[in-house]
């Protein structure tokens, strides 16, 4: 058997030259799109951000929060308010923005993780609830359902010449790279390893003296930072954000259904479980008043035929195209493996 | 088996995956040389299609007939009008998405959005760009217009309210309690300013209660009524809604007057409520398509039968505005002479009422005649109806 | 203030038993089949539609309401047949905790779908069925209307009845020991088919009857189930997961508690006040009030 952290390390750089690789791919595509698909592009790139972010929990750790809905609209209010109402450069509001959601989840996960199972899941949807309430009752701050108004797009280098339209694409797409990076990081570091053994089992984590509380409390800080950073984001290049965009059922149901749909607990699937469910229903338009219930039809597909989501669909035909005779390895499952 | 099954999904998913990506870009093929797109913005799936579908049909409607009589005549040269169709399902990122699909299929012309939600994600880009030209036939809600390239033939809430204003100060209202709907940004950012009128006529406020579309339980908002003895309890929202607030007030002993601030079509309110319930409620909106064939108006009745014998059922409480917008947007071509976007703005800021006749909604010319303020809002003010038997009817305020 | 506390209480009362009622069929569903049914709230929607569509033309709203609910335990079976059972039988579906979040997605899916079609069938205009009984009793210290008396019977006929079932009959002995231990009660070779299109008929049509009569009190559209659903997951965890007694305690104690809030707060928190007693429910007692011991699932 090989030095198992050896084979961490070397997974690590193939996985950020891929992902640089995608990175640097997508961003030259995107450049040639026009502006309907570039908007198409970043806010798929903004959910893929959240999915992979959630993967973190959700995959890893195997608990189902429905607040982050409400941490994404967090992040966006607070960055809103930063630029907008203070004056301060994007760049600047955007790691306050992060690290205020970031904290704001970890509060949230104090409370939370006292319970698990659909308990939880219950527990996150009811702070989901009240913070998208309260989006609407302190209108003093965040101009309650008319919407906060006027917020300052990201600034944009000289050098840099694209229409801002594309900016914002090439901006989003950077930071899922980010997102994607660290949350490599984050699942091959000892608490990552501490994570899975708590979704498999969280009983015998704790006999081994794994600290259970700090890895679940780390991966929900984690997720939540991203989702802060996404919505802030999504406020910036907006420049209008309202509290509907933040609901449990709109936002929250949604980030579970990327992240299942796209293969839970592989980083990547996530991805592709958001570019799918940004682009169906925008393909859908011709299906004009029908398009909602083929977007219902074709989630259950997906659900029923892909179990473990379209990753390990896509995992399968990689593995068949490469041919019998030499079975290459599952990714996902080396990972696993590589993870004491 | 397993492998033939997760093999067949494989290609069902992957095939679905590529299907996508090579979906035809735009919306549809670009304009002929000899037609007019004129894009739409509308709800035409999810909760609001109640609202948002008769007021496409409508602005399908007044299209065909523009056609159908020689279409738009600039510069001796008669041109088509398209439309293009865009869903936005009262969501602001779909809105958003709707109007750059449009936008890249260079549609110049928009009309739209319904909701309060859409309109003001759509309005940054619209500002900050010199080839669009929008008109606003739905929402109400507060500066959503510029007068520069953005217009609006719909009312605002503030327009609702100078109805409700004229209903207090003739009939000696002394006390007042409000509920209203918080997810309507129309009626929650004009409270205010009502609450302050109000006030100025004497009328105490009571209590100002709020609830959400569908909320289904008023019962302790309307218990503590009881204790207050108020004159009058003013409703703002929706017509379910309404209907409901009004039943539980009488039901749990409620015996003052009903107002209700909001566009309800007797169909609707009928659906919902025994119409002995609703006799003598007042309501005070701007006539509605409805109200327009119930005065006899022949522009409005051809409407109504054009609509009718199309989708086999009655016009939209919206529709003669989304139709209306359609033939502005004709005479302010037509005015303008070319369908560049500067001059279009600046005919349609220069429009007079007179220059339309078709128009079905009876606006109330600004003092100079132009159709829109320096802001791009039409003057549109809400009247005081009353119910009476089967359905709304305007009141005489003396008595 | 407080002499309009009695009527306070018997509004909290008559809201809390429309809570109890569409949570009744969603935890029976949960507890014996760990199915989280988000479409329980189509279910709710079928009823309330079915019933309108009968009474409209021309049917007693009593036999309306009995059709609905044989139709919409058809229905129920259907959606289990479609949206659930591919999942639970599946290859690959068998861990627990992915099963139960795909079961979500699809049920999620699954209430889209109804919607969808109940959107094309009657449109998305707000109605109300014709009340079956428009009375309003007067009592010194309070009123409330026939409708909501008959709402509170129902519930408790409706307790009493799914308690028989499961308690005296040999096919709610079957139900009980799948709901305590599945593959025991499989290797005692209790037909699941049976529990399980038992347990989906009775849920569904349970949804059914709450949706008719409170289709009659409130307006009926196509999403009217989406926040009674989630009003009822939030219930099901303040009463405890599966118990039909908590489902019961759930639905009245959040009933009381926005009413109060809203009578005596302000009516905006209402929502907010809500998901504070969730909060300390589950801090105070992270099992619910009736739960069992946390059972690991």
């Amino acid at each position: 058997m090989m030095d198992p952290l050896a084979s961490s390390r070397h997974g690590f750089i193939r996985t950020v030259a891929a992902a640089s690789a995608m990175l640097v791919a997508a961003c030259a595509v995107s450049l040639q799109l026009n502006d309907y698909y570039l908007y198409v592009v970043t806010i798929g790139a903004i959910f893929a951000v959240l999915a992979v972010s959630f993967d973190v929990l959700l995959g890893y750790t195997g608990y189902l929060s429905l607040a982050h809905g409400a941490l994404y609209g967090l992040g966006a209010y607070i960055c809103a308010v930063l630029t907008a109402r203070h004056g301060l450069p994007f760049w600047a509001a955007l790691p306050v923005a992060g690290l205020a959601t970031g904290a704001a989840g970890a509060l949230v996960a104090l409370l939370s993780f006292r319970t698990r199972g659909l308990y939880f899941a219950v527990l996150t949807l009811g702070i989901g609830l009240v913070g998208h309430q309260l989006f609407l009752v302190f209108d003093q701050v965040t101009g309650g359902v008319g919407g906060f108004v006027g917020i300052p797009g990201p600034e944009q280098p000289a050098w840099l010449p694209v229409s801002p339209v594309a900016y914002a694409a090439l901006l989003a797409l950077a930071l899922l790279w980010v997102t994607f990076v660290a949350a490599s990081l984050f699942v091959r570091s000892k608490l990552g390893a501490a994570c899975l053994a708590v979704r498999e089992d969280i009983t015998l984590a704790r006999a081994l003296g794994i600290r259970v509380a700090a890895a679940r409390l780390s991966a929900f800080a984690f997720s939540a930072t991203f989702a802060g950073l996404a919505g802030a984001l999504f406020a910036a290049i907006s420049s209008f954000i309202a509290p509907e965009s933040f609901t449990v059922l709109g936002t929250g149901f949604q980030l579970v259904a990327l992240v299942v749909v796209g293969g839970m607990g592989t980083l990547w699937g996530p991805v592709v479980g958001a570019i799918l469910l940004t682009a169906l229903p925008e393909a859908l338009r011709v299906a004009s008043t029908y398009s909602l219930l083929a977007y219902g039809v074709l989630l259950l597909v997906c659900v029923i035929f892909a179990p473990k989501g379209i990753a390990s669909l896509i995992s399968a035909a990689v593995r068949r195209f490469r041919g019998k005779s030499k079975p290459a390895p599952d990714p996902a499952r080396l990972r696993r493996e590589a993870t004491p | 088996m397993e492998k033939l099954r997760s093999g067949r999904a494989t290609c069902l998913i992957l095939g679905l995956i590529l299907g996508l990506g090579t979906l035809p870009a735009g919306a549809g093929r670009a304009s002929a040389a000899d037609e007019i797109v004129i894009g739409e913005i509308h709800p035409i799936t999810g909760p609001a299609t109640f609202y948002g579908l008769p007021e496409s049909r409508g602005i399908q409607l007044a299209a065909d007939r523009i056609n159908k009589a020689g279409g738009v005549t600039l510069g001796g040269k008669s041109y088509q009008i398209r439309i293009a169709t865009e869903d936005d399902q009262a969501s602001p990122t779909t809105g958003v998405a709707a109007l750059r699909k449009l936008v890249s299929a260079d549609v110049r012309f928009i009309i739209g959005p319904l909701a309060s939600g859409v309109a003001p994600a759509l309005k940054p880009i619209i500002e900050r760009n010199d080839k669009l030209t929008q008109l606003i036939d739905g929402t109400i809600a507060d500066d959503m217009t510029n007068g520069k390239n953005i217009f609006r033939n719909q009312a605002t809430a503030s327009g609702y309210n100078v109805a409700v204003v004229k209903l207090f100060s003739a009939r000696k209202y002394k006390s007042v309690a409000m509920m209203t709907d918080r997810f309507h940004a129309g009626f929650m950012n004009s409270q205010k300013t009502l609450a302050a009128d109000l006030k100025g006529l004497g009328v105490t406020t009571a209590s100002e209660d709020f609830y959400k579309l569908g909320d289904t339980d008023f019962s302790a908002t309307l218990t503590n009524l009881r204790g207050r003895n108020v004159d009058v309890l003013l409703i703002r929202g929706y017509p379910a809604e309404g209907a409901l607030i009004t039943k539980q007030a009488r039901q749990l002993g409620f015996s003052g007057q009903v107002v209700w601030e909001m566009v309800s079509p007797p169909s609707t309110v009928l659906k919902n409520i025994p119409a002995a319930e609703m006799e003598g409620v007042f309501n005070c909106i701007p006539l509605t398509t409805e109200d327009y064939v119930k005065l006899g108006d022949e522009k409005a009745k051809a409407l109504d039968q054009a609509y009718r014998g199309r989708f086999n059922e009655g016009p939209g409480e919206l529709t003669a505005l989304s139709y209306d917008a359609v033939y502005i947007f004709k005479a302010a071509f037509e005015k303008a002479g070319s369908l560049d976007n500067a001059a279009v703005n600046k005919a349609m800021a220069a429009l007079k009422v007179a220059d339309i006749p078709e128009l079905v909604t009876r606006y109330t010319p600004q003092p100079d005649g132009r159709l829109f303020a320096s802001d791009g809002q039409v003057d549109l003010r809400g009247e005081v109806s009353v119910w009476r038997g089967e359905g709304w009817e305007p009141a005489s305020l003396k008595d | 203030m407080l002499e309009l506390l009695p009527q306070q209480l018997a509004n909290g009362l008559a809201l809390g038993s429309t809570y109890a009622l569409v949570a009744m069929g969603l935890t029976l569903i949960f507890g014996v089949l760990l199915i989280p049914n988000f479409a329980h709230g189509e279910f709710y929607m079928l009823g309330a539609f079915i019933t309108y569509a009968l009474v409209a033309s021309g049917l007693n709203f009593w036999l309306a309401m009995a059709a609905a609910v044989v139709l919409v335990t058809g229905i129920g079976w259907i959606v289990d047949r479609v949206v659930f059972q591919p999942i639970g039988s599946a290859p690959g579906h068998s861990a627990a905790q992915g099963s139960g979040l795909s079961m979500m997605i699809s049920a999620l899916a699954g209430s889209i779908i109804l919607q969808q079609v109940a959107t094309i069938i009657w449109g998305t205009e707000a109605r109300t069925i014709p009340a079956p009984m428009t009375g309003v009793i007067q009592t010194p210290y309070f009123t409330i209307t026939a409708l909501q008396l008959t709402v509170i019977g129902t519930l408790t006929a409706a307790w009493i009845a799914v308690w028989l079932v499961l308690h005296r009959s040999r096919l709610g002995l079957a139900i009980r020991a799948t709901s305590q231990n599945r593959d025991a009660a499989l290797l005692m070779g209790i037909s699941m088919t049976q529990v399980r299109l038992a347990t989906f008929g009775i849920g569904a049509a349970l949804g059914a009857v709450a949706g008719a009569l409170l289709g009659a009190t409130f307006p009926i559209y196509p999403s009217m189930g989406v926040t009674p659903v989630l009003k009822a997951f939030v219930v099901l965890v303040i009463g405890g997961i599966g118990s039909l007694p908590g489902a019961i305690a759930g639905g009245l104690v959040l009933g009381m508690v926005e009413v109060m809030v809203a009578g005596y707060g302000a009516s905006q928190f209402q929502d907010i006040g809500t998901f504070v007693i969730l909060v300390a429910v589950l801090l105070i007692r992270p099992q619910g009030l009736f739960g069992r011991a946390q059972v690991e699932r």
